[in-house]
């Protein structure tokens, strides 16, 4: 069968951070994403941290718990973490954050400028 | 006439092996033409069961780690059963585990649990092919 799982492509460097999660993503990659946003928001320069969501072809459960842990690291270091999932992006992801309604515990935003303009406006900016 | 399909795959309950069990759940729905928003929620509570005895069914020292999935069409329903060897998926043991079940519910029409008993734990999963 063909390796479907996917790739965690990272901007770091800055005062913004961004981790795009391309393709599927479950318990086999869960433990490096938590690595990577870990090391982003123990990174005293790191006022931001952003999740994108616009290539993920799929996400379960797991992936879903580790950016709601995160949100409360960030919210606990007066960091801002933000998830970007556009309205017409893939809509089995689009499907479990609304069954879960998991903007209740995530901060979702529909486009990279909106997380953008987020992540300047408050702590750290 | 909508084709019938009748599947089973036997996978070490690893995380490595959901992409598979995501495999086998999206072929069927191109073998039964599903539109992509029934085939997804399939994806999405076979995948949350699958991913339920990796997390939950077994002892980290279990000798034999394994799960079994099923997927057969019967009258107008297309029937999923996942199922293992291990201790019980019980509501409470772990928070994970509930908000999955809870999720299986509401992605399909039916859901039944059976054990946990000598034989492990079987989830049986229906979707109806008339949504």
């Amino acid at each position: 069968m063909d390796d479907t799982y996917g790739q965690l492509v990272v901007q770091a460097g800055g005062p913004v951070g961004v981790v795009s999660l391309r393709g599927e993503h479950d318990h086999v990659s869960r433990s490096q994403l938590e690595g990577i946003v870990e090391t982003l928001l123990d990174d005293v320069s790191t006022r931001a941290v952003i999740i994108d969501l616009t290539d993920t072809d799929f996400v379960n459960l797991p992936v879903v718990g580790a950016l709601a842990r995160a949100t409360e690291r960030a919210n606990g270091r007066d960091k801002h973490f933000i998830v970007v999932l556009p309205e017409a992006g893939r809509s089995i992801v689009r499907r479990l954050f609304e069954l879960i309604e998991a903007d209740t515990v995530l901060r979702v935003v529909p486009s990279m400028e909106d997380a953008l303009a987020a992540a300047g406006g408050g702590a750290g900016a | 006439m909508r084709r019938e399909v009748d599947m089973q795959l036997t996978l070490a309950a690893d995380p490595a092996e959901l992409g598979k069990v995501r495999q086998m759940v999206r072929a069927i729905g191109s073998t039964l033409r599903l539109p992509a928003a029934e085939t997804n929620d399939m994806v999405l509570a076979v995948d949350e069961a699958c991913a339920n005895v990796v997390a939950h069914a077994y002892e980290p020292d279990h000798p034999e780690r394994i799960m079994h999935v099923r997927a057969h069409t019967q009258a107008d329903e297309v029937v999923f059963v996942v199922s293992d060897n291990g201790s019980p998926i019980v509501e409470g043991k772990s928070p994970g585990a509930g908000l999955g079940l809870r999720l299986i519910e509401g992605l399909s029409d039916q859901l039944e649990i059976e054990g946990p008993g000598e034989d492990g734990t079987r989830l049986t999963i229906h979707f109806s092919l008339e949504r």
